[in-house]
C-alpha cells in the first residue's frame, strides 16, 4: 500500500550575514520555528519546554510544520553547532533529522556518513530513526541517545561560499538547500521518510512502511545544471549516490537494521525549460530510486518536471501547486517539483 | 479525470508459415482472431480486450490485417470514445504507391518498398474497410491516418517464423520474433496508447491516439529503455529507424514522442523482497508546436528484464505478461503488460 500523500511547504528563506556554520544554523532554527510560511500562511510548529536543552519536543507540529531544538553545548563554540528536528507525522519509528555544524572541530568524533571528513564550517544532515532524546551531536553512534542514525553527510561546501538558505518541509521530511545568489551556487540535502517502497514486505519497508535516509549533494561540488540525468561527483547530483567521502550521497536505511543501502535517482532523466503540458502546467513524472540493481522505492511528491529557477512556486490562478528545487537561484536547471 | 485502466491480455504467439509478408500478416490475423488466450481462456473479437480483425486479400496473397478495438464487456461502449482503427500492411509484389507513409519530422519519410510491412493507426474512423484501400490515401472511409511506419526488419535479413500480441482494450502491441540463430524482435503497435494525466489535454475521449514501430534498419534493441535510434516508444526522426508518433489531439498532425529519461534494468531489478517493480513509462513530444505535452503509457511498465512471451504471476494469478526485446533465451530489456 502506499504511503500516505505528502503536503510540501516552503519556509520564508532568510539571508545569512554570518557565514559561519551557526550563522546558517541561526538562520535554519528561525526558519523551523517560524509561524508564517514563504506564503503567507500559518504555520504551526511543536515546542520544546525550553529550547536549547536536551530533551524531546513537549508537543508536535501540525499539518507539515517540523518541530526545531538547537544545541548551543556541543563543541562549547557558545553558538549553535546543531538543529534537530521532528516531524509532525510520527510513527513508532521515532525519526529525527539533525542539522550540524562547527567553527572549531577540536575533539570531533562524530558519526560520518561515507567517511565525510569532519570539516569546520561545513554543514551536515543526517536522520535518526528509532530515535531516543538528543544528547550531542558529537557522537559516534547517534545524536539521540539510542536507536539507528546514518552519519552525517556534507550538505554544503564551507558555509562562507553560501548567502542564503532555503527549506521545505512536509510531513515526513525536510529538504535543506544553502545558494550564493551571486555565483548561482547550490548545495543541500534531504532527511526523513521521502522515498515510498510502495510495498509491505519487510525486505523492501521498515515496519511502518517507510523508507528512511538521507540524501546530501557533498562539500566536494555544487549541483550542477544537468544534475537529473548527472552520475559523476563533479555535478552533485542531489539523490544519486557517490560512495566517496565529501562527495554527494543517497542512502536509506536497510528496514529492520542500522544498514545503509544506496537509494540512488533511478534513470538519467534530462527535462527542459520547454517541458510542459498542453496547457502550460508543469509536468510531474514521478521520481523512482534504486541500489542501481535492485528497486528501492518512488519518491514521495517529489516530481520531474521542467527545467526551473530554485527557490521558486508554481501556482495556477491562487491555487498553490507546489515548489521547484533546481541546482541555481539564477538560472533555470533540472527541477523538481515539490507538490503541495 | 483519470482515464480507465487497460486489462493487457496475451494472445497465443503463433508461428508463420513462412517468412515472407503475406504470411506475417496472414500471422496477425489468425492471433487475431483466435477464440482462446494464450492461457487457455475465451477470448471473444468485440468484447472487452479483444479486438476484432479483418484483412485485405483482395489482390490474392493477403496485404492489410486490420483490427478494430472492442465495444462490450470491460472496453468503452461505441460513442464513448473516438472510432479507431489499427493496420499492418504492405505487398510482396510491389511498392506501395498510394499508402501515406509515416512522415516525422515530414523530410523523414519513410520509403515505401516492397515486402515491406507497415503499420498505422487511424482515427474518428467508423471502422468501414474497402478492399485495396490499404494502398489509398484513405485505407478507411472515414478518419485521419498517422501515416503508416516501416514495422520490421525485411524478412530474409530476418527470419521471422514467430509472431507475439498483446492486446487491450485500447492498445495493440506486436513482436515479429525469430526463435534462432538470431533472438532478436521488431515491435510495431499503437492505438490510444497515451494517458496525458489530465483528460482535458487529450482527444475529446480524453485519449492520446498513436502508433510506434521499432523500425525497419534494425531490431528493437535489447537495450530498448535506453536506447534513442532503434527501440520501441522512441521517435528518432529519422526514416527507417525506430518510430513513435502520437496525434495532436484534435488534428491530423501528429508529433514524434519520445521516451522520457534514460534506464538500464537488468534481470537483478527487483525489489528486495523479490517483487517486480512496475515503473511507469513517460513519453514527451518533440514538435515545438505542441509542447511535449508528456503521456504516460497506459499500463505498459518498465520492469526487469524478461523475454518476450513470459508471464508474471503470483501464487497462480496472473499480473501481468512480458514483452521484451528478445524472443527466447536471453532476457533483455522488457515491459510489463498489466491484467
Amino acid at each position: 500500500m502506499a504511503n500516505p500523500t505528502l503536503h510540501w511547504r516552503m519556509l520564508a528563506p532568510v539571508y545569512v550575514t554570518n557565514t559561519t556554520a551557526s550563522g546558517f544554523l541561526d538562520a535554519l532554527y528561525q526558519m523551523g520555528t517560524a509561524t508564517t510560511y514563504a506564503d503567507g500562511t500559518t504555520r504551526t510548529p511543536g515546542t520544546f519546554a525550553a529550547p536549547g536543552t536536551a530533551s524531546l519536543p513537549a508537543s508536535l507540529g501540525t499539518g507539515s510544520a517540523w518541530t526545531w531544538n538547537f544545541d548551543a553545548t556541543t563543541f562549547a563554540t557558545g553558538q549553535k553547532t546543531a538543529i534537530y528536528g521532528y516531524a509532525p507525522t510520527t510513527t513508532a519509528l521515532n525519526q529525527a533529522v539533525a542539522i550540524c555544524g562547527t567553527t572549531s572541530t577540536a575533539g570531533a568524533v562524530w558519526k560520518q556518513l561515507f567517511a565525510d571528513t569532519r570539516s569546520g564550517n561545513v554543514l551536515y544532515m543526517g536522520t535518526a530513526k528509532n530515535s531516543g532524546t538528543y544528547t550531542s551531536w558529537n557522537n559516534a553512534t547517534t545524536p539521540f541517545s539510542v536507536g539507528d542514525f546514518t552519519g552525517l553527510g556534507s550538505l554544503s561546501s564551507t558555509t562562507s561560499l553560501y548567502s542564503i538558505v532555503y527549506m521545505w518541509e512536509c510531513e515526513e521530511a525536510v529538504i535543506v538547500q544553502v545558494v550564493n545568489t551571486t555565483t548561482g551556487n547550490v548545495s543541500g540535502g534531504a532527511a526523513g521518510a521521502y522515498i515510498d517502497p510502495l510495498s509491505a514486505n519487510v525486505a523492501n519497508a521498515e515496519t511502518d512502511g517507510r523508507l528512511y535516509g538521507v540524501a546530501v549533494t557533498g562539500a566536494s561540488n555544487y549541483m550542477g545544471a544537468t544534475w537529473l540525468s548527472a552520475v559523476s561527483a563533479t555535478l552533485a547530483p542531489l539523490f544519486y549516490n557517490a560512495n566517496t567521502a565529501t562527495d554527494q550521497h543517497s542512502v536509506t536505511f536497510t528496514p529492520g537494521a542500522g544498514t545503509l543501502v544506496v537509494s540512488s535517482r533511478f534513470g538519467n532523466i534530462s527535462p527542459t525549460n520547454q517541458f510542459t503540458s498542453r496547457n502550460g502546467d508543469l509536468p510531474q513524472i514521478p521520481l523512482q530510486a534504486w541500489n542501481l540493481t535492485q528497486y528501492i522505492g518512488q519518491f514521495r511528491q517529489i516530481f520531474i518536471t521542467r527545467d526551473s529557477v530554485t527557490g521558486t512556486a508554481w501556482q495556477v490562478g491562487l491555487n498553490p501547486k507546489g515548489y521547484l528545487l533546481g541546482a541555481s537561484p539564477i538560472a533555470s536547471t533540472d527541477a523538481v517539483l515539490l507538490a503541495y | 479525470m483519470a482515464l480507465p485502466t487497460q486489462k493487457w491480455r496475451a494472445l497465443a504467439p503463433v508461428n508463420l508459415a513462412a517468412n515472407t509478408l503475406p504470411d506475417a500478416l496472414n500471422a496477425l490475423h489468425t492471433a487475431g482472431t483466435a477464440v482462446t488466450y494464450a492461457d487457455g481462456s475465451a477470448r471473444v473479437p468485440g468484447t472487452d480486450s479483444a479486438w476484432t480483425w479483418g484483412r485485405d486479400t483482395s489482390s490474392g496473397a493477403n496485404q492489410a490485417s486490420f483490427a478494430l478495438p472492442p465495444t462490450l464487456g470491460y472496453a468503452p461502449a461505441a460513442g464513448t470514445v473516438l472510432g479507431q482503427a489499427l493496420m499492418w500492411c504492405g505487398s510482396s509484389t510491389a511498392a506501395p504507391t498510394g499508402m501515406v507513409a509515416y512522415a516525422y519530422p515530414p523530410a523523414q519519410v519513410d520509403a515505401k518498398t516492397q515486402n515491406m510491412m507497415y503499420c498505422g493507426c487511424v482515427k474518428n474512423t467508423t471502422g468501414i474497410y474497402i478492399a485495396g484501400a490499404w494502398n489509398t490515401a484513405a485505407p478507411f472511409t472515414t478518419g485521419q491516418s498517422t501515416g503508416f511506419a516501416r514495422a520490421f526488419v525485411l524478412p530474409v535479413t530476418a527470419i521471422w517464423n514467430r509472431v507475439y500480441m498483446w492486446e487491450c482494450p485500447e492498445a495493440i502491441i506486436v513482436a515479429f520474433a525469430q526463435t534462432g540463430p538470431s533472438i532478436a524482435t521488431s515491435w510495431s503497435g499503437g492505438g490510444a496508447i497515451g494517458d496525458p494525466g489530465i483528460s482535458g489535454l487529450g482527444e475529446t475521449d480524453g485519449r492520446i491516439y498513436g502508433v510506434f514501430t521499432s523500425g525497419s534498419n534494425n531490431y528493437n534493441q535489447s537495450n530498448m529503455w535506453a536506447n534513442t535510434g532503434d527501440a520501441a516508444f522512441y521517435e528518432a526522426g529519422i526514416a527507417g529507424q525506430s518510430r513513435f508518433g502520437c496525434f495532436i489531439p484534435g488534428s491530423a498532425t501528429i508529433s514524434g514522442y519520445n521516451r522520457f529519461g534514460a534506464y538500464a534494468p537488468a534481470t537483478t531489478f527487483l525489489s528486495r523482497g523479490g517483487e517486480v517493480p512496475l515503473v511507469p513509462v513517460y513519453c514527451t513530444g518533440s514538435l515545438t508546436a505542441s509542447l511535449p505535452a508528456p503521456i504516460r503509457l497506459r499500463e505498459v511498465w518498465l520492469s526487469r528484464d524478461g523475454i518476450a512471451g513470459q508471464v508474471l504471476s503470483n501464487g497462480g494469478v496472473t499480473l501481468g505478461y512480458v514483452a521484451g526485446a528478445n524472443a527466447l533465451t536471453t532476457a533483455a530489456d522488457a515491459a510489463v503488460l498489466t491484467v
